[in-house]
């Protein structure tokens, strides 16, 4: 079930008043309830695939059960690893298995070895990514006794599939979710206000600025012959906002909803397109999953204490190739992450990565020329790493970056006559889009007022991207 | 709870609000400027009496210059062709034009859509504003989404928004009309050339008839309009394709095959500009041969400017 579908219209409020008018009085059946109406929205799309979450759930409820249970640290050992392995192994199959064997028989294919490889037609789950990774910090953090095991299965089961963040995050730690869901939500109104401001922000993120940028960037990534070295420039930077847009719109609507709901989920996203330097886009960038690639792989791997500079260096190259690779099974995402983490690199081995920790021009209406400057470099140089994000393979990656410096075709037509019409409506759009986010940059809920809202919606109506209803980018993850 | 509930109620309200009022906006902006599209042209036009209109998809749009033959034969005509007109639009078209003024001659383009029942995906848009005012007769949005789409105020707008939304109404706030209306009603296509293929059309075009050309002729008969069917030309079609109109209607000309020089094309069934102009040539001096137009009494009232 899609959050811009007519479907999700139906379900929310529905949902919202069982939970709160038949179901609130009893803990348990609040949990029960918001899993079962998690299991109904994730089987919407296939309900096959629910039997994955639940083998993740129940694995994880155990497995920790077992880790807290056993003293013997070969036992935590072996348990923990079962966990990692069942949830990777999923994720594995289903998302990276035709990588591995594609990879594997072009690798030998480069030395004259033909062997023959069987890819399989295999579908991936939607969210899969992302409910792995949030089971397996559960386990990882049991097991180095950050948390408690949490007993009631039923409780654990809504942490897993809490709808509104199940898909595409934010990816929750168990000790932030998980006791919410151990204590009786009450009905806050302000808390639910601020939620659905949220979701109608969000939901103005993703129908008027990302749709409607997506409608103009598939045109010039379809059509990479036809266009000039500047259009392929405004391709790359309207995709930039495009995939900002539709995946904090989804964490907008997600955590707007969630406190509909009583939840308190983590911010995804700090407006990182405000960003003065690599460091700190990657701080305000999908934080949920930095902090979790962060904490469980960065950090043991010795992070940034680690005495060697070359030390420093692969560590952090290693964090943005796992992250691309966890993006997508292909090249492409592997090389956005490395080049990514090229970015990265200088400011941590010259100490400079954490100087941009406020908020641009803080306290200031305007940012000064450096600032502008910064901001401007660093979406640029962001923005051109994500052709290969936005590349169906290497060879569109290549020819995109070809053309782009080569000034071929600056003659010809800016837009075919089906494009052109979007052009003059997103260039101002973004500009609105923009100008909102820079005066709300220090907020973390954008729409607070009454006007505000109002406001938000008319945009909607007036700049939404109805004709079709497109899927979030961070589905496929 | 009941603090959520009352925000809540304000938001429906204003959503409410503001899908009334923006519809009541756009509708007004769409009914009331004549340049925006030949639609509104056609609903807005009083009071005139045109010597012919011409009528078709947008292969009689792209194909014959109105002014060009208005020039050559000192007639008052207009060429009220749009971009995916099926005979459904055509005939709202020629019902519109009908409404305030009179045609003598109508020249209505026949060809392989000649049977199709359901409107265009793509001619429909420009009926869109006037869906709901109850002047036109719509059978196509009948299914339950349609319907909804036609009963909540704006949604028609927010379907057709790539069309009709807000960047087409500051192009009419701005002045900015429909530039064919300049030509009297001919667009040229400006483009290269693309790639050729013969073209193939279904022999059985004509074997169910068409319930929407049937409701022209019956209209035209009603308003005294003498009707002249024509086929525009595409490139390198099969020889005898269209003679079932040749038996059908009279008079007919079927000008399918009388352009076979590829640089006259921008696509096999779409002229260029110079295909345009040869062809408009050909047409009016072929219908002045049979003396068309002379059979009918020329308005001396009649301008498409005035």
């Amino acid at each position: 079930m899609l959050f811009n579908s007519f479907d999700f219209a139906i379900f929310l409020p529905i949902v919202f008043i069982i939970y709160w008018f038949v179901v609130n009085k009893n803990l348990k059946l609040q949990n029960a309830f918001i899993m079962l109406a998690s299991y109904l929205f994730y089987g919407w799309w296939d309900w096959r695939f629910l039997s994955l979450i639940l083998l993740s759930s129940f694995v994880d409820y155990f497995v920790a059960i077992g880790i807290e249970n056993k003293n013997k640290q070969g036992i935590r050992q072996l348990l923990l690893a079962l966990s990692i392995i069942v949830n990777l192994g999923l994720l594995g199959f289903f998302k990276y298995y035709n990588f591995f064997v594609d990879s594997f028989v072009d690798a030998f294919s480069m030395f004259g070895y033909q062997i023959g490889g069987t890819t399989l037609r295999i579908i991936l789950p939607v969210g899969i990514s992302f409910y792995t990774f949030q089971t397996m910090s559960y386990t990882i953090d049991v097991y180095r006794k950050e948390i408690t095991p949490y007993r009631g299965i039923v409780a654990f089961m809504a942490y897993v599939s809490f709808f509104p963040q199940l898909v595409a995050g934010p990816i929750e730690r168990a000790k932030n979710l998980l006791p919410q869901f151990h204590k009786t939500r009450v009905f806050n109104a302000t808390f639910a206000k601020e939620g659905f401001n949220q979701m109608v922000w969000g939901l103005f993120k993703k129908i008027a600025i990302a749709d409607s940028c997506g409608v103009y960037v598939d045109e010039i990534f379809s059509g990479l012959d036809r266009y000039p070295s500047y259009v392929l420039l405004f391709g790359v930077f309207f995709f930039s906002t495009q995939i900002y847009a539709d995946f904090s719109g989804y964490s907008d609507i997600a955590i707007g909803v969630a406190k509909m709901f009583g939840f308190k989920l983590k911010t995804n996203f700090r407006m990182p397109n405000f960003s003065r330097d690599a460091a700190e886009y990657w701080r305000r960038w999908h934080i949920s999953l930095s902090t979790w690639f962060r904490d469980y792989v960065y950090i043991p791997l010795g992070g940034s204490r680690v005495q060697s500079k070359w030390m420093q260096a692969r560590n952090v190259m290693i964090i943005f190739l796992i992250s691309g690779f966890w993006h997508g099974a292909d090249w492409t995402f592997i090389i956005w992450g490395g080049l990514n983490g090229l970015l990265f690199l200088p400011l941590i081995l010259s100490g400079r990565n954490r100087t941009n920790l406020n908020v641009v021009a803080e306290g200031k209406k305007l940012p000064s020329f450096k600032e502008i400057f910064q901001v401007f470099t660093t979406f640029t140089l962001i923005s051109l790493t994500r052709i290969f994000f936005r590349s169906q393979d290497m060879g569109e990656a290549s020819l995109f970056i070809k053309k782009l410096f080569s000034m071929d075709n600056m003659n010809s037509h800016f837009l075919s006559g089906g494009c052109q019409r979007y052009f003059y409506e997103i260039i101002p759009l973004i500009i609105i889009f923009y100008s909102i986010e820079w005066v709300a940059r220090e907020r973390v809920v954008v729409v607070k007022k009454n006007y505000e809202l109002a406001l938000v919606i008319i945009l909607i109506l007036l700049f939404g991207e109805f004709s079709s209803r497109v899927s979030f980018i961070y589905f496929q993850f | 709870m009941t603090k959520f509930i009352s925000y809540i109620v304000f938001s429906v309200l204003v959503l409410i609000v503001a899908l009334f009022l923006l519809d009541l906006v756009y509708t007004n902006i769409y009914i009331s400027h004549e340049l925006d599209s030949k639609v509104s042209w056609a609903r807005n036009t009083k009071h005139k009496d045109f010597d012919y209109v011409i009528v078709g998809s947008s292969r009689a749009y792209h194909s014959l210059d109105a002014k060009l033959i208005n020039d050559s034969t000192d007639q008052n005509g207009i060429n009220l062709s749009c971009s995916g007109f099926h005979p459904y639009e055509m005939f709202l078209i020629v019902n519109s034009i009908y409404n305030n003024n009179d045609i003598k001659l109508l020249f209505l383009q026949v060809d392989e859509k000649y049977s199709v029942k359901e409107s265009s995906n793509v001619g429909i848009i420009d009926f869109v504003p006037f869906l709901t005012d109850g002047s036109i007769e719509c059978n196509n949005f009948d299914d339950l989404a349609d319907r909804m789409i036609l009963k909540i105020p704006f949604c028609r707008y927010i379907k057709f928004g790539s069309k009709l939304g807000i960047r087409r109404i500051a192009k009419i706030l701005l002045g900015k009309g429909n530039s064919s209306m300049e030509r009297d009603g001919f667009l040229p296509i400006l483009s290269d050339n693309h790639l050729f293929i013969d073209t193939i059309v279904n022999p059985q075009i004509a074997k169910n008839g068409s319930v929407w050309i049937d409701k022209i002729v019956a209209l035209c008969e009603k308003n005294d309009t003498k009707i002249v069917y024509f086929t525009s030309p595409y490139y390198n079609v099969k020889e005898g394709t269209f003679d079932v109109f040749s038996n059908k209607f009279d008079p007919y000309y079927n000008f399918s095959n009388v352009i076979r020089d590829s640089s006259y094309y921008f696509d096999n069934k779409h002229l260029n500009l110079e295909g345009a102009i040869l062809f408009s040539n050909f047409f009016y001096k072929k219908l002045e041969e049979d003396n068309i137009f002379s059979s009918c009494e020329s308005y001396e009232n009649a301008s498409i400017h005035n």
